[in-house]
């Protein structure tokens, strides 16, 4: 291992423990037992073979949409519509798993495609507005996000509702369900699914295209430095417009998960469900490798968790937002850490 | 007495010696030069007197006291100064707020603007540096925004000046004048340290200089005991060969046509007016002309980086004749046109690249470095291998470095070396030599003399009319977007184009 890897590794951890440090004293600050924080990690975790296996279930939307958020930042692109295409996505998967008149395999097939398909369109407008026109993507995706979450509320109120309830949607036939019995069985009836294998095949896939591939060459140096990738005869726009998809791909991938997972419908909502946005601190704390991602959603995943175990211990869930917080605000200042102290020694590389 | 001594100092990055047990004592009050080859350790030396870095070995001291400079602002309170070859200005502020940003005048908590123009205005009037303290950096010419560079750390009241690299991308006048002001900065008793590769600044003004080579120093001399041959031997190790031998050649086969090119920038103003010129297969045509008077444009209209407004270049290889201004970078690229960007920071190289993956810039896609797609890295270092040995490009850790780390020059040779063995057809070198060492700057003339040779073609544009007239076959001259002619080199004068270049004089 060189040491770039090293620094960046114990500058992951730092970021985490300096994230539950902050959560601990908020603990503590309001009046509970600081080490119910840890407390409730563990349980959310390791506690039980079910919570084992809602843990995991929880931390694949999450790693995907990371991956959503790695590949955009290596072409230089911060996707913060995650959330929007994930979204966009989500309601999509359900409407065809409702509605489609095959049988369960292809449908989940036909499901993954759309929302696949959806997630990258959704990413589409803006990639064409950065490429074309230079509109910074941030701004562009922040709003694409709000008109995903009230179009989606509105499809729901208006066409896409149970006959009982006007702000759900039907529930999916259970045959289009991602469960595995085996999987569902081993692990006591917990919510795990077969969207880890999905997960596996899309990191190796992430992987793949930005280490091994033309592709993954010409990004990244887009990413790095648009004018050298340019005098170079890279097509930069084709390649913003592409990343861009792709990373809609990702999220809407997320998206298909999510959506295929317990409990199998959507409602009406009033805030976000902050996947997309929590795939931003599990991009940046992973330091945007496939292996670092996945990790790093396993972590954010097992905060989820252990906000459930709070609330039963009478402290808010909401602590969990306030150390994915702290942890993405350390991650996106690690790159400057790390830089001063390279700087400083010198060492660069190796 | 010393004003500054550096003893035995050792830096290190990973397993790179960098300084290696340097010593280096200036006077207080000398002008001192430090000369070396690319990557001989000029700026890790003064990196680590200004506190970018810290030290592994040796010690430092400042007026004879030992002292630790482990930040910039140590740095600054021991009053050195330091400018950067890339200012650290802000553009759309005054030369007042620039130079004062960071100890601001203040009255009431509020900024006091007229007593900091005021007070801005003194230094500069004590100085003589003729600019005024309320006119926005952005308005300012490369020269003048580096007198802003050299007020500031004046207005910190600095003692000790260092200068890396300073004339690299100024213009031949401005080069003049930078010189003088060092002049009048050292008659005013400050201590200045000097990096440069042209060894007719070090005569012109320097009184010591220090000579590195490959991390360690081999010698200080008085410049005035020494010729610039000498002082080039001193640092390469062997004798440097400034002339150049040109092999007679009879061109008679066009390779460009441009004809009527004009050219219009993003506020609508013409940029180059009505351009038409020929670069024949065997020839160097240099194109000389003031920095910012259509050089640029002709480079990035022929190289596909800007849209042509009007007119044609056409590009004739095995007597086809391509129109190239329709055409996409990488079209051009392919047709075997080959450029050697003026601002390499910015084209020439992705900096987190590795050195391997910036060597393959231009092939990366092609057999054997991708199939269908897929990247080979091993080819990526046997090729890069290749071209760091045969040209001598210095790294710390070989093709896996990051080019970021790799020294100023060793980036241009890197991508000198690239361009060439791209095999062009035609070659467009921009500013070919800037930052390079006069050692690698005998290989790059060579390089270029062996291009005509072949019988390939050449554009060269530079700011240095010396280098022009001793490669060019003919010399285009630009002044205002326009071509105000062109010269056969073997007859012209440097009087007969500095008059061209300024407006005046024609094609006879
Ligand atoms: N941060 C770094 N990490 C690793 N190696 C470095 C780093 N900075 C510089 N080096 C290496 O140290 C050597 C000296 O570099 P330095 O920039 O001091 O050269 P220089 O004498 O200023 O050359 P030039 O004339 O080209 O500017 C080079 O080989 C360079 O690659
Ligand atoms: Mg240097």
């Amino acid at each position: 291992m060189n040491r770039q890897m090293k620094i960046n590794i114990i500058t992951a951890l730092l970021t985490v423990v300096v994230g539950l440090v902050v959560g601990m004293i908020i603990i503590a600050i309001i009046g509970s037992n600081p080490w119910s924080l840890l407390n409730a990690i563990y349980e959310g975790t390791f506690g039980s073979v079910v919570n084992f296996g809602n843990w995991i279930s929880i931390s694949v939307p999450l790693a995907l949409t990371g991956l959503a958020v790695a590949i955009g930042y290596r072409a230089g692109l911060f996707n913060i519509g995650a959330e929007g295409q994930f979204q966009m996505a989500t309601i999509a998967s359900i409407l065809v798993a409702v509605t489609s008149p095959f049988n369960g395999l292809i449908t989940i097939l036909l499901v993954i495609i759309v929302g696949i398909i959806v997630g990258a369109l959704w990413a589409l407008i803006p990639g064409i507005l950065k490429a074309y026109y230079k509109i910074n993507e941030v701004v562009v995706t922040i709003m694409m996000n709000w008109i995903a979450l009230y179009l989606t509320n509105y499809f729901i109120v208006v066409h896409f509702h149970t006959s009982t309830n006007l702000t759900q949607t039907p529930i999916i036939p259970s045959t289009v369900s991602l469960n595995l019995k085996w999987l569902t069985n081993l692990t006591n009836g917990s919510n795990i699914n077969a969207g880890i294998f999905i997960l596996m095949l899309a990191a190796i896939f992430y992987w793949y295209s930005v280490e091994k591939t033309t592709f993954g060459y010409e990004i990244k140096a887009v990413g790095n430095s648009s004018e050298a990738a340019i005098y170079a005869g890279i097509d930069s726009k084709k390649r913003i417009i592409q990343t861009m998809c792709l990373s809609g791909a990702f999220a809407g991938l997320a998206g298909v998960v999510y959506a295929l997972s317990a409990p199998g419908y959507q409602t009406t909502l009033s805030v976000f469900r902050g996947f997309g946005f929590d795939g931003i601190t599990v991009a940046l704390l992973g330091q945007l490798s496939a292996i670092g991602v996945i990790l790093s959603g396993l972590l954010l995943g097992g905060l989820r968790q252990a906000g459930i175990f709070m609330q039963i211990q009478q402290i808010p869930k909401e602590i969990s937002d306030i150390i994915i917080g702290v942890i993405l605000i350390f991650s996106a200042l690690s790159p400057i850490i790390i830089k001063k102290i390279m700087k400083k020694k010198g060492d660069a590389n190796e | 007495m010393y004003a500054v001594e550096m003893l035995n100092v050792t830096k290190i990055f990973g397993h790179f010696k960098a300084n290696d047990n340097i010593t280096l004592q200036v006077e207080k009050g000398e002008i001192h030069a430090l000369l070396g080859e690319n990557g001989a350790g000029k700026s890790t030396l003064m990196n680590l007197l200004f506190g970018f870095y810290s030290l592994d070995g040796g010690e430092i001291k400042i007026n004879e006291q030992k002292v630790e400079i482990t930040n910039p602002n140590i740095a600054n309170d021991l009053k050195i100064g330091m400018v950067h070859q890339h200012f650290k200005l802000i553009k759309p502020f005054t030369v007042a707020q620039n130079i004062t940003l960071g100890s601001e005048i203040t009255r009431n908590k509020k900024i006091d603007i007229n007593a900091t123009n005021k007070k801005v205005q003194n230094i500069i009037d004590q100085y003589d540096f003729n600019l005024k303290a309320t006119t926005k950096v952005e308005d300012l010419t490369v020269g003048e925004q580096q007198k802003v560079e050299i007020l500031k750390m004046l207005y910190k009241e600095a003692e000790i000046l260092i200068f890396d690299e300073p004339t690299g991308a100024l213009t031949p006048q401005e080069t003049i004048e930078l010189l003088n002001t060092i002049q009048r900065l050292q008659n005013k008793g400050k201590t200045i340290i000097l990096i440069t590769h042209k060894l007719q600044e070090i005569k012109a003004i320097a009184h010591r200089c220090t000579v590195i080579r490959r991390g360690k120093s081999v010698a200080t001399v008085f410049v005035n005991d020494c010729t610039e041959e000498k002082l080039a031997e001193l640092m390469v190790g062997r004798a440097v060969n400034f002339d150049v031998n040109k092999v007679d050649k009879n061109p008679t086969k066009d390779i460009l046509q441009i004809e009527n090119l004009t050219m219009y920038n993003s506020f609508g103003s013409k940029t180059l007016d009505d351009v038409t010129l020929n670069v024949q297969y065997g020839e160097i045509l240099g194109i000389a002309g003031v920095d910012g008077n259509g050089q640029s444009e002709i480079v990035e209209a022929i190289t596909g980086l800007q849209q042509v407004s009007s007119g044609t270049i056409n590009y004739i290889s095995n007597d086809i004749k391509h129109d190239i201004t329709k055409k996409s970078i990488r079209e051009i690229i392919n047709l075997g046109i080959g450029h050697i960007p003026q601002d390499r920071h910015k084209h020439g190289v992705v900096l987190e690249f590795s050195v391997a993956e910036n060597a393959v810039l231009k092939r990366y896609y092609k057999s054997p470095y991708a199939i269908s797609g897929r990247l080979n890295k091993n080819k990526f270092n046997s090729y890069a291998e290749k071209l760091i040995l045969e040209n001598d490009i210095r790294t710390p850790h070989g093709v896996k470095s990051l080019t970021r780390d790799l020294s100023g020059g060793n980036q241009q040779k890197l991508i000198i070396a690239r361009e060439i063995a791209e095999q062009p057809d035609l070659l467009i070198a921009v500013q070919p030599t800037r930052g390079v060492d006069v050692g690698a700057i005998e290989n790059i003339h060579q390089s270029l003399l062996k291009e005509r040779e072949n019988d390939k073609g050449i554009i060269l544009v530079s700011l240095e009319l010396d280098e022009i007239m001793k490669l060019s076959d003919r010399i285009a001259v630009m002044y205002d977007g326009r071509l105000m002619g062109i010269v056969d080199a073997k007859t012209a004068t440097q009087n007969q184009i500095g008059l061209m270049m300024a407006g005046g004089g024609t094609n006879e």
